[in-house]
């Protein structure tokens, strides 16, 4: 029998201290860390055979659509569930994202991100449930936003970004990625202006120093620096606009 | 003249939650929402099917007759008509509506939006959004409930795990019981009327199941608490989905309906399906499903055959409902794939989401229209009854977290899982039935022996995955009872001892109903 090791970043609380525990579990062909941890929700006992607590991650769909397991894996922040154990050099090491607010060992508070697409006023406002027509939209334009909405809001740009840290307001990439999309939508495009204003705050578009490491970090490949680019033009373009009218 | 607003609470931030909210707040209610995970976290991203929608731009002569009549047939006429109707009827509406929410449905030449056909149905209805429709509607939902919660409209209880009813001396529902999973406070919640929106329980089947998170835990509790449970025998089945370690993936059929070159094999009980000499078009028209694939198992679909299977897809059964989405406890109400009432015996491809959005804008409306005649009822309730529920359920939860006992929760669920996939996942017989049933009924009295691994009394998910496990157990024996008793093949319920449709006989809802653990089924509903 085959079997897998993981040391695992464990915390109890926010308020407590972290430590490491190693665990090791049965290997299955095509398993994901996703796998592995359930392995060790079924059968909590840690390398030294001592009886411990299940390790408490944030899991949903198990397929990567919902962006739920984002944790940092061997260094890097990826999805636990699209994560192959047979890609990764051993022991595995886990921890939680680290620009976020801790729960408990592997969990994380991403309300921030939710707060900063409702601060950046990232919605559409429609008249309500009553129905008009939808709107005819060219197939290249349908195509160039298209990208953007693949966004899982997983938090792992943020986690690669330098510029997200306690010392700034800086939310990452996420919220350029989406107020993009929302800017170039036919109804969207009705708060333009809204969220321009809202993106030349501080914490905004102009704390942006151009890293990328975004966009090469991005599970689903979303074209993010684009994004940072056609915003960055289009707020230059709004503070001038508001200098002289 | 009522002197305050109708107080609604909703449970569940899916498609269907969020249109009961939206649905219930237009028309001047105070609502709270309820919801364990943020919306674009919940089930309803998975959807990778489509909308369908009449809208009639193929030239096809497509019509919402025609709609209801596919989804009727496809239901294999288990499904009421007046509701299904309806249903296709709202259907363009709520396709203009999605668009203009968010939703990029995918575009024609000309800028409108584009219509496939998904398997089952007779014309191209299906409008769908590149990169996931359900992922899509899940984001555009949740800029709702953002723009609502700044406004302070409604409130929003992200994190909050619904654990009880709270019903009056009557038996009707004035309130819910929630834990918030963080910090495990117990707290209840007074309202006229509750939305149950949970989703649905073809999580049961574990990794045998295209959704191991929908367990149908909250449903088990209103069940459990008086209310008529449909049709639960009934799962619907999707024959080509990819196996993955933690779940099966329903990818196949748009491999199917595009009509391209494919061939395929039969071995055992697998499809092999060979995709790479697709047409170049049609490669880049799915280039999201391919993408979807290649993640899922790390295998790049053009160079080896795509080996489908068939899995637990999506319940079909839920919570029993008037066409009103009222269920059979005064003051609940269930939408989504919480209830049942459109798809019947099996599930046309498209209409997954449009019955949930479908119902969910339904129940809001109802809910409020409930309340309407009532006056301030739960005001009228006394703030004793919500104190004793919640007394209980605190009792509950801090007598599970002592318990002792050498059996194991995940164990008991995987085992669980295992029993219903011995029963028959597609094709069942009735002496596979009855064993599985036996060792659920086993699987039952070792559940009381469970105890925790996590005592913590912080963020413990453990004793959330242990409270659920029991509503479970009790959804899988009324599958399995259920199962047993409809002695007939229809739609996705397959037994080979009955292998014909039995219209005279069968062609009625199964309701069930759950008194101290004992199950009792009724078949008094024809279906109309």
């Amino acid at each position: 029998m085959n079997s897998v090791t993981l040391k695992i970043r464990r915390q109890d609380d926010p308020s407590d201290l972290p430590y490491w525990e190693e665990f090791a579990v049965e290997y299955s062909n095509g398993m994901t860390v996703a796998t592995a941890l359930k392995l060790i929700s079924a059968s909590p006992l840690a390398a030294d055979g001592s009886r411990t607590r299940p390790v408490v991650w944030e899991s949903s769909c198990l397929g990567g659509a919902c962006g739920a397991c984002a944790m940092n894996i061997n260094g890097r922040a990826s999805l636990a569930c699209h994560t192959f154990v047979d890609d990764l050099p051993k022991p595995i090491v886990l921890e939680p994202l680290s620009k976020f607010p801790l729960i408990r060992d592997l969990k994380v508070d991403r309300e921030a991100m939710f707060r900063a697409l409702a601060n950046t006023g990232c919605f559409i406002e429609t008249d309500g449930l009553g129905s008009s027509p939808a709107e005819r939209v060219p197939k290249s334009d349908h195509e160039n936003i298209e990208p953007f909405a693949a966004c899982i809001m997983c938090g792992i740009c943020s986690e690669a970004c330098p510029q997200v840290n306690e010392r700034s307001q800086f939310a990452g990439a996420f919220l350029f990625g989406w107020a993009h999309l929302l800017n170039t939508h036919p109804i969207g495009q009705n708060n333009r202006s809204g969220r321009l204003d809202a993106l030349m705050r501080q914490g905004g578009i102009a704390d942006c120093m151009g890293a990328k490491v975004c966009e090469s970090v991005c599970p689903k490949g979303i074209p993010l620096s684009e994004a940072i680019a056609k915003l960055g033009m289009a707020t230059t373009i709004r503070s001038i606009k508001r200098l002289f009218w | 003249m009522r002197s305050r607003k109708t107080k609604i609470i909703v449970v569940g931030g899916g498609s269907a939650g969020i249109f009961a909210l939206l649905s219930a707040y237009e028309r001047g209610a105070d609502v709270s929402i309820f919801m364990t995970l943020p919306p674009r976290r919940a089930p309803s991203v998975c959807e990778i099917n489509g909308i369908n929608a009449a809208l009639d731009t193929k030239n096809e002569d497509d019509s919402t007759w025609l709609h209801t009549k596919d989804t009727i047939r496809c239901g294999d006429f288990l499904a009421p008509e007046k509701p299904v109707a309806s249903m296709c009827a709202a259907a363009p509406r709520i396709i203009n509506l999605l668009d203009r929410m968010g939703v990029l449905f995918d575009r024609t030449p000309e800028g409108t939006i584009d219509l496939y056909r998904s398997l089952g149905s007779s014309r191209r209805r299906m409008a769908k959004a590149t990169g996931l429709t359900g992922r899509q509607v899940m984001a555009a939902l949740h800029g709702q409930l953002l723009r609502l919660a700044a406004l302070e409209k409604i409130r929003v209880f992200e994190g909050w795990e619904f654990l009880s009813l709270v019903l009056n001396e009557n038996g009707d529902c004035r309130g819910a019981i929630f834990a918030n999973t963080k910090n495990m406070e117990i707290k209840a919640f007074a309202s006229d009327a509750v939305i149950v929106c949970t989703g649905g329980y073809e999580g049961i089947f574990g990794s045998k199941s295209t959704n191991p998170r929908r367990t149908g835990a909250s449903i088990a509790r209103c069940f459990m608490q008086g209310a008529a449970f449909a049709n639960p025998e009934f799962v619907d089945i999707h024959p080509f989905t990819v196996a993955g370690p933690d779940k099966h993936l329903p990818v196949g059929d748009f491999f199917i309906t595009t009509g391209s070159r494919m061939d395929y094999l039969q071995e055992d009980q697998h499809l092999n399906m060979d995709v790479s000499k697709m047409e170049k078009r049609q490669k880049s028209d799915f280039a999201d499903i391919f993408s979807l694939y290649r993640g899922f198992t790390g295998e790049e679909p053009f160079e080896k055959p795509i080996r489908l299977v068939a899995a637990a897809n999506r319940s079909l059964g839920g919570l029993w409902t008037d066409a009103d989405h009222a269920t059979s406890v005064a003051g609940l109400f269930a939408a989504g794939e919480a209830s049942c009432l459109y798809h019947g015996a099996a599930s046309l491809g498209g209409n997954e989401l449009l019955a949930s959005i479908f119902g969910g804008m339904r129940a809001g409306r109802s809910s409020v229209e409930y309340t309407q005649g009532l006056g301030a009822q739960s005001d009228k309730t006394p703030s004793s009854v919500f104190d004793a529920t919640k007394t209980r359920e605190e009792d509950k939860n801090a007598a599970i977290i002592r318990r002792e006992g050498e059996e194991n929760t995940n164990a008991l669920r995987r085992e669980m899982a295992e029993a219903l996939v011995s029963g028959g996942v597609a094709i069942k017989n009735n002496n596979a039935l009855k064993a599985a049933g036996e060792k659920l009924a086993q699987i039952k009295d070792r559940f009381a022996k469970a105890s925790p691994f996590d005592r913590q009394a912080w963020a413990n998910d453990e004793i959330f995955s242990m409270r659920r496990l029991e509503g479970e157990i009790e959804i899988a024996r009324l599958h399995v009872a259920a199962a047993v008793a409809r002695d007939e093949s229809r739609g996705s319920h397959i037994k080979t001892d009955f292998p014909k449709r039995d219209d005279e006989k069968w062609r009625v809802m199964t309701k069930a109903l759950w008194h101290e653990g004992e199950l009792k089924l009724d078949y008094s509903e024809k279906i109309i």
